[in-house]
């Protein structure tokens, strides 16, 4: 086992795009996002831009939904989490599809 | 010759030399932008949505790409650098480095994961029809 040196954590930079399914209202938009929010909090995450970029056409239809919510995220967290964070996305129904990708590479 | 011709001479060849110059140079073509959105902590800006109308007809249109500007979110710069049915344009097309080619290629592909871009033609026809 490595000895842990100081505090301080490696830190990484991430952005991820995740699409919400049309049919949720701006409530269920909310909770889900909430729900986001806490998993990055969770494993040592901190949110540093969110901007929703509203209901969007699709370029092709995904599960049969022709639009859908877009959000993007941009938050700093140490790489162990990271994983955690997919695995939500990838298992939550209402997100139709998601991009993670570190943006300090 | 006339000295009259002789002392002519220069300066209409000048004039010439700044014609051809001005033609080598030609202005640049207006690039297109994202959408600005004033958000809770500041601006940002949304990707424009894709329109199978806006994809044209490529001429070197990679000669004035900053690498900065290649994102997957940049959908309006992306879009010049596919063809009709949504192909990623070929660097004898495009004209650009390597180095860029290689980036643009990367963030087309994030694009098209997250049904920013069409994969194929057939995709557009659907979206479109639908429309």
């Amino acid at each position: 086992m490595s000895e842990v040196t100081s505090s301080a954590v490696d830190l990484h930079e991430y952005e991820v795009v995740y699409v919400a399914q049309s049919g949720l209202d701006e409530e269920g938009l909310n909770a889900l996002n909430g729900r986001f929010v806490q998993t990055v909090t969770t494993y040592g995450g901190q949110i540093t831009a969110t901007e929703p970029w509203g209901r969007r056409n699709l370029a092709y239809p995904i599960q049969k939904h022709f639009n859908g919510h877009y959000m993007l995220q941009r938050y700093q967290m140490p790489g162990a989490g990271a994983n955690e964070v997919e695995r939500f996305l990838r298992l939550n129904e209402d997100v139709i599809r998601y991009l993670v990708i570190r943006t300090d590479e | 010759m006339s000295e009259y011709e002789e002392n002519r001479r220069p300066a209409r060849q000048d004039q010439r030399y700044d014609q051809r110059y001005d033609q080598r140079r030609p202005s640049r073509p207006p690039q297109p932008v994202n959408e600005t959105v004033t958000g809770d902590d500041g601006e940002y800006s949304v990707p424009t949505e894709f329109s199978p109308d806006s994809v044209s007809r490529p001429r070197r249109i990679g000669s004035n790409i900053r690498i900065d500007d290649i994102d997957y979110k940049n959908v309006a710069m992306l879009t010049r650098f596919i063809d009709g049915r949504g192909r990623i344009l070929s660097r004898r097309k495009t004209r650009v480095s390597a180095k860029v080619q290689r980036r643009i290629v990367t963030a087309i592909k994030r694009a098209r994961h997250l049904a920013l871009l069409p994969y194929t033609a057939d995709q557009s026809r659907i979206v479109r029809k639908r429309r």
